[in-house]
């Protein structure tokens, strides 16, 4: 009975005296982004950027005035109107980037994309271009760069709560997408995709 | 039983009581890292941050949110706008992962540990003065809309405090999120922001229609974190506050060229120079965001481990006195069998005793005091409409009776609509190259070694020649083979 007494209490001694910290670290590790990541918060993750923009991609296409005109209509799709009021930071071009790739294979040519944050690059070689310092190239030449027949535009806002009591935070989030004509100014397509996330964190942070 | 037998108990016993008492767990402690690793990561740091980068590495994991805050802000202040960036992003990263069922967790809340042994995230403050931080660089770089996001995710850190009243009252992170609202041109968003700013400071001016630059200076320096126990007792040592620096004001002077208007076939008037001063206004007291939180939901896990620190400690003082008197009455006894036994008796309530003792020397219920120690006691601030061509604005550090203490000058950055002047009145370097409490009392001001250059056989090549072979001092060289 001693005995064990005393090795509880000498178990009970090392086992304060352990250490727990991951000197080794941890090998790199593929992760699916399309999935829940090893590292959790409350905001825009990698797996809601996915789905969102799949889901907008099928809706903007299934769109007449978008995905079927009988003139591939000049949109263009960029971050430019794109705006953030939600509390979480983001790159907005991850979200619009991926967007404007998925559409651009998805549509096969239903739509014509106008890259307008490449235009200062465009205007640039039309310059030397037309200043004879390089050829014509291949392609015929153009009265002028492409504009825009339809332009993305959208809003991310966020509506953050706090049980003090329990410590849990929750965030819901909201992720407007509208395409607008731009002569009318008519806005031809809607989108919306939300979440709302909740976590607590651990007692010794709160 | 044999007196050897005895000792041997008593031996093991107070082996174990001071295996307690001395335990500290290795998460307290610097890691050694090998030259090399160390080489590559202060590679690009800079030259004065470079012992504080290589305490921050030997730290790990455990101090990391709280290096990269203060070497984040230090960088700021140099001018290494980019690596700021990196560090407040890490730390802000750390900050928004939701722990669960961790380890490190765990054993911040067991009894044998300190709260201190925990991933540093800093109290509510600090992890809104690192939003703050990060979302000036946002404002910086021109970029409004992750400023507002990070102002947001500041002040929601906030709502964390216990009282209702000093909950989400963060004003200067209000303020900016309208500010930056403002400079993207969302005018409806910036009203609602400036609408609850005044809701919580209905002091500061808010900003006139032409208004394209912000000021910001910070004064003082940062709240001092220490333990203590309430009322006089000895355990447990909650987290207590307190402000380390008298109060300051700060004025901006600056000389602005105006050129008269010329009518149609007047001569060129000559250029003439306005100088002026005007003062800034206190937007936020760090010190008063710091102090009135209120109690912690980890108060009551320290309370707990004093609790039962306390009844070891009784238990520990009863045994040894029933051992003290068994071991009296044993000397006392005639007859030799229970002279033993009672010798027994006592030996064992010794055991007992001075386990009981060494388990409440062993718990930990004192609070984590490690802390951001180069942040500001106040924010001041003041909009103004400022000509492209004033690049750099002096600002006055002042005493409360208006006596300027030091001039500094502050460099305005338009990289959108809106400038941004940021500036302290304090150096932003940190004095000691580790965190306040981040590692134990007796080696807080061990020297840090940096990583010896690399030598020439540590720079050697696979299938290189061992070093004995190299050409020596006076050696001529080797004739070419023709």
């Amino acid at each position: 009975m001693r005995r064990l007494t005393i090795a509880a209490a000498a178990m009970l001694s090392l086992s304060a005296c352990q250490t727990v910290q991951n000197t080794a670290g941890t090998p790199t590790t593929y992760t699916d982004p399309g999935t829940l990541g090893p590292v959790k918060g409350v905001g825009i993750e990698s797996q809601d950027v996915i789905s969102m923009t799949d889901q907008m991609m099928r809706d903007m296409l299934a769109e007449p005035r978008l995905g079927n005109a009988a003139t591939a209509p000049n949109v263009i799709i960029d971050a430019e109107y794109f705006v953030n009021e939600s509390s979480s930071r983001i790159n907005r071009n991850t979200i619009t980037d991926r967007l404007r790739v998925g559409l651009q294979r998805a549509a096969q040519g239903r739509m014509q994309f106008v890259g307008r944050h490449y235009a200062n690059m465009v205007q640039a070689e039309r310059n030397l271009k037309r200043q004879g310092v390089v050829d014509q190239g291949k392609n015929p030449t153009a009265q002028a760069q492409k504009g825009g027949d339809y332009r993305l535009g959208g809003r991310i806002t966020s509506l953050d709560a706090r049980d003090a009591k329990s410590g849990m935070t929750s965030r819901y989030t909201q992720i407007v997408f509208e395409m607008a004509d731009l002569e009318s100014g008519e806005i031809v397509w809607s989108g919306i995709y939300e979440f709302s996330k909740a976590a607590t964190d651990d007692v010794i942070y709160r | 039983m044999p007196r050897s037998s005895l000792l041997a108990r008593l031996a093991v016993t107070t082996t174990l009581a001071a295996l307690l008492a001395a335990c500290q767990t290795t998460r307290e402690q610097e890691t050694q890292v090998k030259p090399e690793v160390a080489r590559d990561y202060l590679a690009d740091k800079p030259q004065p941050l470079k012992r504080h980068f290589m305490v921050a590495l030997t730290q790990g994991q455990r101090n990391q949110v709280l290096n990269d805050m203060r070497l984040g802000l230090a960088s700021m202040e140099m001018g290494e706008t980019a690596l700021a960036e990196h560090l407040f992003d890490d730390a802000l990263t750390n900050i928004e992962t939701v722990y669960v069922d961790k380890p490190e967790a765990a054993e911040a809340r067991s009894l044998f540990a300190k709260e201190a042994v925990k991933d540093f995230k800093g109290e509510p403050y600090e992890r809104a003065m690192a939003y703050y931080y990060r979302g000036l660089l946002y404002l910086k770089a021109g970029d409004y809309d992750n400023a507002r996001a990070s102002f947001k995710g500041g002040f929601i850190q906030d709502s964390f405090a216990e009282e209702d009243q000093n909950r989400a009252d963060f004003g200067l992170l209000q303020f900016l999120q309208g500010w930056a609202s403002r400079c993207r041109g969302n005018d409806v968003t910036a009203q609602d922001d400036f609408k609850e700013f005044k809701a919580i400071n209905d002091h500061f001016t808010l900003p006139a229609a032409g208004d394209n630059v912000l000021v910001l200076a910070e004064t003082g320096s940062a709240p001092i974190k220490f333990s203590q126990a309430d009322n006089g007792g000895s355990t447990p040592k909650y987290l207590k506050i307190r402000r380390a620096s008298a109060s300051e004001t700060a004025r901006i002077n600056f000389t602005e060229t105006l050129a008269p208007a010329v009518k149609k076939g007047e001569k060129p008037k000559p250029a003439t120079t306005q100088h002026q001063t005007l003062a800034l206004s206190q937007l936020e007291d760090i010190y008063f965001q710091a102090s009135t939180r209120g109690g912690r939901q980890f108060d009551s896990i320290l309370q707990g481990k004093a609790d039962f620190k306390g009844a070891s400690d009784t238990v520990g003082n009863a045994a040894l006195i029933a051992a003290a008197a068994a071991a009296t009455v044993a000397a006392n006894q005639n007859n030799r069998e229970r002279q033993r036994d009672t010798a027994a008796a006592a030996g064992a309530l010794l055991l007992v005793g001075l386990m009981a003792k060494g388990i409440a020397a062993a718990t930990e219920a004192e609070a984590d005091t490690r802390y951001w120690d180069n942040l500001p006691d106040r924010v001041h601030a003041l909009t103004v409409k400022l000509p492209d061509g004033i690049k750099t604005l002096s600002v006055d550090f002042m005493a409360a009776d208006g006596t300027v203490l030091r001039t500094r000058e502050a460099s305005v950055t338009r990289a959108g609509p809106c400038g941004l002047a940021w500036v302290r009145g304090d150096n932003a370097m940190p004095g000691n190259p580790r965190a306040p409490n981040s590692v134990p009392r007796d080696k807080m001001y061990d020297p840090v070694a940096l990583p010896p250059p690399p030598s020439e056989t540590g720079s050697a090549l696979p299938g290189d020649k061992p070093a004995e072979y190299a050409p020596k001092p006076g050696d001529q060289p080797a004739a070419p083979q023709s």
